[in-house]
């Protein structure tokens, strides 16, 4: 048991290694570039420049109001988008009609990059919050149809007769068998769909906007500030990360029986 | 055979043909069966004979081309809450755990006290008792069947139909089950149709045989096994029952290629 212990933490730790390991790399040999003077700093800055501008964006809430925003954003861009992207797929997971109407419509549109639907949107929007709404709901509405379709369509048709001969009615199979069989799937377009409203968000904040953490990147860009600009990058990757693995973490014990070990 | 008891499963004239690309295949012909209350009826035959069909048939997944199944008083047109059924796989649902899954079996509006007792009743019954809150996952191939046959007897079903239930399982846990079935269609007094292409598990566990012949299924014979349960596999009676079938799909060429021992 000890033995056990002591093994399955040496994995732990040795998993821990190959993760961290090439960041580490990259970070290395950033750091001993500049510090030597092979790379000019107008650049590439050194990493405790980024790291003393991160520190300075940080305590001076520049980048906590920022960050507000453009959560603020993906937030309410984000939330449109999975409501009708579970409702939208749901339709059509359950109607084959309505799968066949609307789903020439899908694959029309849903190849056209988010950026490029940028441009109309502030035609049609202004320049306003509601652009950068309608931006980040096209990014996170996508994966989450998709997979919401997929989860309902893939529900096990024997688990499905299990239902029809007990006499479940309607209501009660949609319920207790597509509903819980299509949560993994469309969790799972709920998490692409986050990771894609935050880069939607970065994106439509870029182009147009005068608030944000897109905004503040390319503004850091004119006034020649890179190593506000890496900062930026840097804060952009970890919130991605970080809601990755919460809503990870979530889906985990939303759905601790898809994680369960077979036997 | 007691003829005096009422009969629970009428099959009357059955007739199943299926179009395949423009020809009728005829799976099931002239079938007629006479199943009596609590009896433990089996159903044997080759791969392909129509033996999973005619049981579909029974619970109204599938629909006769011409003749007619009663279960009670009822013509079968869909499924009834008074006619379960057990699968090849045990088709439980992966979120719930043992208690639910059972719980699922129960359509009818029930109070919440009865409920529970009517639950925990069927899962002891099928042995599972301190298994309530496992997943599916989490348990054996043989624990798994054991649940799904729970959640079809908890609705209190007149008739349990048994399509391969075991035949997912590995030989030990087979003979396991089929003791528990016994034990279970002993407590339950259940009419119990199983089909199997397993002969000892059918001479084992069974009233009457039948044995269908292969492409169109038809009844090639009706046989009685009177011997005393729990029966011994080795007992003179129990072999001379296993040579006559075998024979049946060995020598008089029945199409038993693919059946097993």
């Amino acid at each position: 048991m000890e033995k056990n212990k002591a093994m399955l933490a040496g994995n732990r730790a040795y998993q821990l290694f190959l993760a961290v390991i090439a960041p580490l790399t990259v970070l290395l040999i950033w750091a001993l570039g500049s510090n030597l003077g092979l790379i000019r700093a107008s650049i590439l800055p050194s990493p405790q420049r980024v790291l003393s501008t991160l520190i300075s964006l940080c305590t001076s809430g520049q980048m906590a109001e920022d960050l507000s925003i453009s959560m603020l954003r993906v937030l309410r861009g984000f939330g449109l988008g999975a409501v009708c992207g579970i409702i939208i797929g749901s339709l059509m997971g359950f109607s084959k009609t309505a799968n066949k109407v609307l789903g020439s419509l899908v694959s029309i549109l849903r190849p056209v990059p988010m950026l490029a639907w940028v441009p109309l949107f502030i035609l049609w929007l202004g320049i306003g919050e509601s652009s950068k709404t309608a931006v980040i709901f096209i990014g996170s509405f996508w994966s989450v149809l998709l997979n919401t379709i997929h989860g309902i369509q893939s529900t096990d048709p024997k688990l499905l007769e299990v239902a029809y001969i007990l006499k479940k009615s309607k209501w009660e199979t949609i319920t207790s068998v597509y509903l819980p069989s299509a949560l993994p799937s469309v969790f799972t377009g709920l998490r692409l769909g986050m990771g894609s409203a935050w880069t939607c968000v970065v994106g439509a904040e870029m182009i147009a906007a005068s608030s944000g953490i897109g905004y503040m990147i390319s503004y850091a860009r004119e006034l020649a500030q890179p190593a506000k600009v890496f900062a930026g990058i840097i804060v952009i990757g970890a919130i991605g990360l970080l809601i990755d693995q919460v809503l990870l973490r979530l889906q985990r014990v939303l759905l601790k029986w898809s994680y369960v070990d077979e036997k | 055979m007691s003829d005096e008891r009422k009969t629970q499963v009428l099959v009357d004239g059955v007739r199943r043909t299926f179009q395949i690309s423009g020809s009728e295949l005829v799976v099931l012909d002239r079938i007629d069966l006479d199943i009596k209350e609590g009896e433990f009826i089996s159903i044997v035959g080759a791969s392909g004979c129509g033996k999973s069909t005619l049981l579909k048939l029974i619970v109204g997944l599938d629909h006769p081309t011409s003749g007619q199944i009663k279960v009670g008083e009822r013509v079968v047109t869909e499924p009834s809450l008074d006619c379960g059924i057990i699968f090849q796989e045990a088709r439980l649902y992966p979120w719930l755990t043992v208690w639910k899954n059972v719980e699922f079996g129960i359509t009818r509006k029930l109070g919440a006290a009865e409920r529970r007792e009517l639950i925990q009743q069927h899962i002891d019954l099928v042995g599972l008792h301190g298994f309530e809150n496992a997943l599916p996952k989490q348990l054996s191939g043989g624990m798994q069947q054991r649940v799904s046959i729970a959640r079809a007897l908890v609705n209190r079903p007149d008739v349990l139909l048994l399509d391969e239930p075991f035949g997912a399982l590995d030989a030990l846990t087979r003979i396991n089950m089929q003791r528990e079935v016994l034990r279970i269609w002993e407590a339950e007094k259940k009419t119990m149709i199983l089909v199997t292409h397993d002969i000892d598990e059918a001479i084992y566990l069974s009233d009457r045989i039948v044995v269908l012949s292969s492409r169109p299924g038809r009844v090639h014979d009706i046989i009685n096994v009177d011997l005393p349960r729990p029966r011994e596999r080795s007992g003179e009676e129990f072999i001379r029952i296993r040579t006559k079938i075998h024979e049946y799909f060995f020598q008089n060429a029945i199409g038993g290629s693919e059946l097993a021992e």
